[in-house]
C-alpha cells in the first residue's frame, strides 16, 4: 500500500443544487445495483449462533464472547481489514508510516457513504479514536493513540505515544469507524440503542433486532464502496450449539458451527453442504498461579510438563482434531512460531524425579507422592469443563500427583482466578492467532479482566522484550524478540497449553462461501463471516 | 372482614419487602461477579473502569442497597450490566413468551388432566385405565427438559412437523395477523406439549384421588339412587373436591412456571427463565433481581387470589 497524501476532488461541485446531488446519488445507486447481475445476488443467508450479543454498535454489543464484536463488522468497517493472506486496505486506500514508527497517514477511500448517505470523512476518523478514549471500545485499546489529525477530508494522521508495530492489525484494523453525526451529542453511547444508532458504512444495514430471541436481520447496503453485497439479506439466529449441525442438515440455517470432527467429516460428499476448518485459534491450557507455594516453582510446572501427554491429550479431547499444544504458547501454523524452544517430551519419570528435587515422592509406597512430613501432594486443577479436565488429572495420578478438579461455573472461575485464588486453572479460549502481542499482554497482566492474575510473568527479560517487541518497527528484529519470548514461555512454563482446536464451519455452499481470515477475524477470532464473504471478489 | 383483609394485605406487603431483600442478596452471595466476564480476553483497563463506574459497582454493598431500594421505589428495575438496556424492557419483552407457554400448557394440563383424572375415578377398575395410571405416574417423574427432548426427536426430526427451537420472525414472515398467529403457534406449540405433558400427569393422578374420595361418600350413593343422571353425580361430587384441586393447581402454576425455564432452555424459547438462567451465568445482577422479584411477586399475588377463590367456592373455608 503506497500512499501520498492528495487532495480529494468532491463527487459533484458542492454549489450544485441538493436535488441534482440527490438525482445523482440515485443514479449512481440504481448503476451500483445494476452492475451485479440480479441472478448472481443470493437473497438470504441465515447464520446460527448459540446467544444474543446485544445491540451491534461498538459500545453495546456483549462482550462475553467474540460474537457480538464480529456481528458489528457487517455495520461498520475499519481503516484496513483482513482476508485469507492477511491485511488489506479498507477505508484507507493507503497509508504511509513515519520511519520512526510513531505516525501513520491515512489516505481514505473517496465516495464512501454512511448508511443514512451522508459522506464519511476525516473528520469521522478523528472523531471515532477521540470518542473511543472517552467511552472505549472493548475489543481494541486505542490508549496508545495520542493524537489524530485531520489533514484535508480525506486524509487522517494518526500520532501514536511510541511506536507500537501492532497498531495497523489490532488497532487500525479493528476499531470501527463510527460517523460523528450521529455519536457527537451521545453521553451515554452503550445505552443509545436504536435503529438510528446503528449508521455505520459497512456493507449491511440493521432493519431488526429482536434482543428477546437473539435475532438480527441485516440487509445489504447498496451504495457500499466496494459495490452491493451479493447476499442482500444475512439473518442470525439463536441455535444452541448441539442443534446447530442438525439445524444447518434440515435447512433451517445457512452456517452453523461445530467442534466435533466425526459431525464435519459426516458432510463430505454432501451435495451442496461444505465444511470450512478454520485455523486452530482456540487453545486448551492450563494455567499456573506463580504465586503460589508450589505452582510458582518452576520446576514444578515442569515436572507437570513432563507428566502431561499432550500429543495424547490433545487427541482424546479434540477427538483426533487438534494438535498438540506447544510450550512456547504460539500455534506451529503461525507465521511467528518458532519450534527452537524447550520441548517436554512425555517422561513420567523425569516428573517424578523432579518432585523429588521439590522434596516430594512416594514415601510409603501408596503411588502418591508426599511431602517430608508425610503428607500428600494434593494439588487442584479449577475448571469448568471437567471431562476436558479429568484425562489431565489422570496423568498427573500416574507420577503420584493427587490431582482434583475443583469445578465452578465460568464466571466463578474468572472471578476467583482474577483474585489469584487457585492452584492450577483450565481454561480454553480463542484468540491464539493474529498479531503476536498477545504474548505480552497475556502475560504480563494487561488485559483488564486479568484472567488469571497470578499468571503475569515477573521475568524482567520477558517483561522488557515484551514491550520492545511491540515497539519495535523492523519486522526482521520484532520476530527475533517474539522468537526469544516463545523461548522464554517455553522455559518459565506460566502456562502449558495442551493442545490448539479448529473450529468446523458447515455451509450451505450454494449460497455464499465463508471464508478463513488469516490470523482470525480481528485478533485470533476464528469466525467466518468475515464481510468479504458476502461482496464480490 | 376488613381486619381480615388489611391483615392479609400486611403480611403480603411484608412478604414482598423480603423477597426483595432477598433479591437483592441472593445475586451478590453467588462468587463470580459482572465485573469479570469470563469469556473476554480483552477488555483494555480503561472500557473496564467505565463499567465500574458507571453501574456504581465498587460501592459498598449498604450503598448499593440504598441504591436498590429507592430504584424500587420508584418501580425502576435499573439497567442490566450486560445489554445497558433497561431490565423493566428486558422482562416486558419476554413476560408474554412465557405467559403464553405456562398458560398454555397449565390450562391444558388440568382441563386434560381433571377429565383423565375423573375417568379414571369412575371407571377405577378397567384395565386401561390402570394402565393410562401407569403412564402418567411415569411421565409425571420425568423431567420436563427429558420430555421436551423426546418431543423434538419425534417431532422436528423424525417427522418434522414443528420447528425444533427458536421464535418466528416479527417482521420477516408473512404479514397477515392470522399468518403471524400461525406462526406463533407452530413455535410454542412443542414448548407448551412439553410443559403440559410433563404437568398432566400430576392433574389426572391428584383429581383422580380427590374424586375417589369424594365418589365414596354417602351423599353420591344418595344421589345415585334418587336416580341423577351420571354427569350431575359427577357435577356434585366435583364440589367439595373443587377447592383443594384449585390450591393445589394453583401450586403447580409456581413449579410449573420453574420448569418452563428448563423447556425454555432446551427450546430456545425466549421466555422470563432463559432470561434468568443468561443473567445467572453472566452475574447480570439488576436482571436476576427484576426476573426474581417479577416471579416471586406474581406468586405472591397468584397466591393470595387463589385464596379468595378457594373462598368462594368453598363455603367451609369462609
Amino acid at each position: 500500500m503506497a500512499a501520498a497524501a492528495h487532495r480529494g476532488v468532491p463527487l459533484l461541485p458542492p454549489a450544485a443544487p441538493a436535488a441534482l446531488r440527490r438525482a445523482a446519488w440515485v443514479v449512481l445507486l440504481w448503476w451500483c445495483v445494476a452492475a451485479v447481475p440480479a441472478s448472481a445476488r443470493v437473497p438470504l443467508v441465515r447464520i446460527a449462533w448459540w446467544q444474543d450479543v446485544g445491540f451491534p454498535t461498538p459500545f453495546a454489543f456483549s462482550t462475553t464472547g467474540p460474537g457480538g464484536v464480529v456481528r458489528t463488522t457487517l455495520l461498520y468497517d475499519t481503516l484496513v481489514w483482513k482476508n485469507e493472506q492477511g491485511l488489506v486496505p479498507w477505508l484507507a486506500e493507503g497509508y504511509r508510516v513515519s520511519p520512526d514508527g510513531t505516525t501513520y497517514v491515512f489516505r481514505l477511500r473517496r465516495g464512501v457513504r454512511w448508511h443514512d448517505g451522508r459522506p464519511l470523512t476525516a473528520h469521522d476518523v478523528a472523531f471515532t479514536f477521540a470518542y473511543y478514549r472517552k467511552h472505549p471500545f472493548a475489543w481494541a485499546d486505542v490508549g496508545v493513540v495520542k493524537q489524530v489529525e485531520v489533514r484535508d477530508r480525506e486524509t487522517v494522521v494518526v500520532r501514536l505515544r511510541e511506536p507500537h508495530a501492532p497498531f495497523l492489525e489490532n488497532v487500525a484494523g479493528v476499531a470501527p469507524i463510527v460517523p460523528k453525526h450521529v455519536w457527537r451529542w451521545v453521553d451515554s453511547p452503550e445505552r443509545f440503542q436504536d435503529l438510528r444508532a446503528a449508521v455505520g458504512s459497512g456493507p449491511y444495514r440493521l432493519v431488526e433486532y429482536r434482543p428477546e430471541a437473539g435475532q438480527y436481520r441485516f440487509v445489504a447496503w447498496e451504495g457500499y464502496f466496494r459495490g452491493p453485497p451479493l447476499v442482500q439479506e444475512v439473518r442470525y439466529v439463536v441455535v444452541p450449539l448441539a442443534r446447530q449441525v442438525l439445524a444447518v442438515q434440515s435447512g433451517e440455517v445457512d452456517l452453523a458451527m461445530t467442534l466435533a470432527p466425526e459431525a464435519a467429516a459426516a458432510f463430505r460428499g454432501h451435495p451442496y453442504l461444505r465444511v470450512l476448518t478454520t485455523e486452530p485459534l482456540s487453545c486448551g491450557r492450563l494455567v499456573f498461579n506463580l504465586n503460589h507455594p508450589l505452582a510458582g516453582q518452576k520446576r514444578f510446572r515442569q515436572a507437570v510438563a513432563h507428566a502431561v501427554d499432550v500429543s495424547g491429550l490433545a487427541q482424546l479431547v479434540t477427538r483426533g482434531a487438534g494438535i498438540p499444544g506447544n510450550p512456547g504458547v504460539v500455534p506451529p501454523q503461525d507465521p511467528y512460531y518458532t519450534p527452537r524452544v524447550r520441548r517436554y517430551a512425555h517422561d513420567p519419570s523425569r516428573a517424578r524425579a523432579l518432585l523429588r528435587e521439590l522434596g516430594y515422592e512416594d514415601r510409603d509406597g501408596d503411588g502418591w507422592v508426599e511431602a517430608a512430613d508425610g503428607s500428600r501432594l494434593v494439588v487442584e486443577v479449577m475448571t469448568s469443563a471437567p471431562r476436558e479436565t479429568e484425562p489431565v488429572l489422570q496423568q498427573l495420578a500416574r507420577v503420584g500427583v493427587d490431582a482434583r478438579a475443583m469445578v465452578v461455573d465460568p464466571a466463578t472461575r474468572a472471578q476467583l482466578a482474577s483474585e489469584g485464588r487457585f492452584t492450577l486453572l483450565y481454561t480454553t479460549h480463542v484468540g491464539a492467532g493474529g498479531d503476536p502481542d498477545y504474548l505480552r499482554t497475556w502475560f504480563s497482566g494487561q488485559e483488564a479482566n486479568r484472567f488469571a492474575a497470578g499468571s503475569a510473568l515477573q521475568h524482567p527479560e520477558f517483561l522488557r522484550l515484551a514491550r520492545q517487541q511491540a515497539r519495535e518497527t523492523d519486522p526482521a528484529r520484532r520476530r527475533k524478540w517474539v522468537e526469544r519470548l516463545q523461548q522464554l514461555l517455553a522455559e518459565e512454563l506460566p502456562t502449558l497449553v495442551l493442545f490448539y482446536r479448529p473450529f468446523f464451519w458447515i455451509y450451505d455452499s450454494r449460497k455464499f462461501t465463508p471464508v478463513s481470515t488469516r490470523g482470525g477475524l480481528l485478533n485470533g477470532i476464528p469466525l467466518v463471516e468475515n464481510k468479504l464473504a458476502f461482496l464480490a471478489r | 372482614m376488613t381486619r381480615v383483609v388489611l391483615l392479609a394485605l400486611g403480611r403480603l406487603a411484608l412478604l414482598a419487602a423480603a423477597v426483595a431483600l432477598l433479591a437483592f442478596t441472593l445475586p451478590r452471595a453467588l462468587p463470580g461477579s459482572p465485573l469479570v466476564a469470563p469469556e473476554v480476553l480483552l477488555l483494555p483497563g480503561a472500557a473496564h473502569q467505565r463499567l465500574q463506574e458507571t453501574y456504581g459497582l465498587r460501592r459498598p454493598w449498604h450503598r448499593q442497597l440504598v441504591d436498590y431500594a429507592s430504584r424500587l421505589a420508584r418501580l425502576d428495575l435499573g439497567t442490566s450490566l450486560v445489554t445497558h438496556r433497561p431490565v423493566r424492557e428486558m422482562l416486558r419483552e419476554r413476560l408474554g413468551w412465557t405467559a403464553l407457554l405456562v398458560g398454555v400448557a397449565w390450562s391444558a394440563a388440568a382441563v386434560v388432566g381433571s377429565a383423565l383424572g375423573t375417568l379414571a375415578a369412575v371407571r377405577s377398575s378397567s384395565g386401561a385405565v390402570r394402565g393410562l395410571v401407569g403412564v402418567c405416574v411415569v411421565v409425571a417423574s420425568a423431567p420436563e427438559f427429558a420430555v421436551a427432548m423426546v418431543l423434538i426427536l419425534a417431532f422436528s426430526v423424525w417427522l418434522p412437523v414443528f420447528p425444533a427451537g427458536g421464535v418466528p420472525w416479527a417482521s420477516a414472515g408473512p404479514g397477515g395477523l392470522w399468518e403471524r398467529l400461525v406462526e406463533v403457534t407452530r413455535y410454542a406449540t412443542l414448548p407448551a406439549a412439553a410443559l403440559a405433558a410433563s404437568a398432566l400427569p400430576g392433574f389426572a393422578l391428584t383429581s383422580r384421588s380427590l374424586l375417589a374420595a369424594v365418589l365414596a361418600e354417602p351423599f353420591v350413593l344418595a344421589a345415585q339412587a334418587r336416580g341423577l343422571p351420571g354427569w350431575r353425580v359427577l357435577a356434585h361430587a366435583w364440589r367439595p373436591a373443587l377447592a383443594p384441586f384449585l390450591t393445589w393447581a394453583g401450586l403447580r402454576l409456581v413449579t410449573l412456571v420453574t420448569g418452563a425455564a428448563a423447556v425454555e432452555r432446551v427450546f430456545n424459547y425466549p421466555g422470563l427463565g432463559s432470561l434468568l438462567f443468561d443473567a445467572v451465568v453472566q452475574r447480570d445482577y439488576p436482571v436476576i433481581e427484576g426476573v426474581f422479584l417479577v416471579g416471586s411477586w406474581s406468586v405472591l399475588v397468584a397466591a393470595a387470589l387463589l385464596e379468595v377463590v378457594a373462598r368462594a367456592v368453598d363455603p367451609r373455608l369462609r
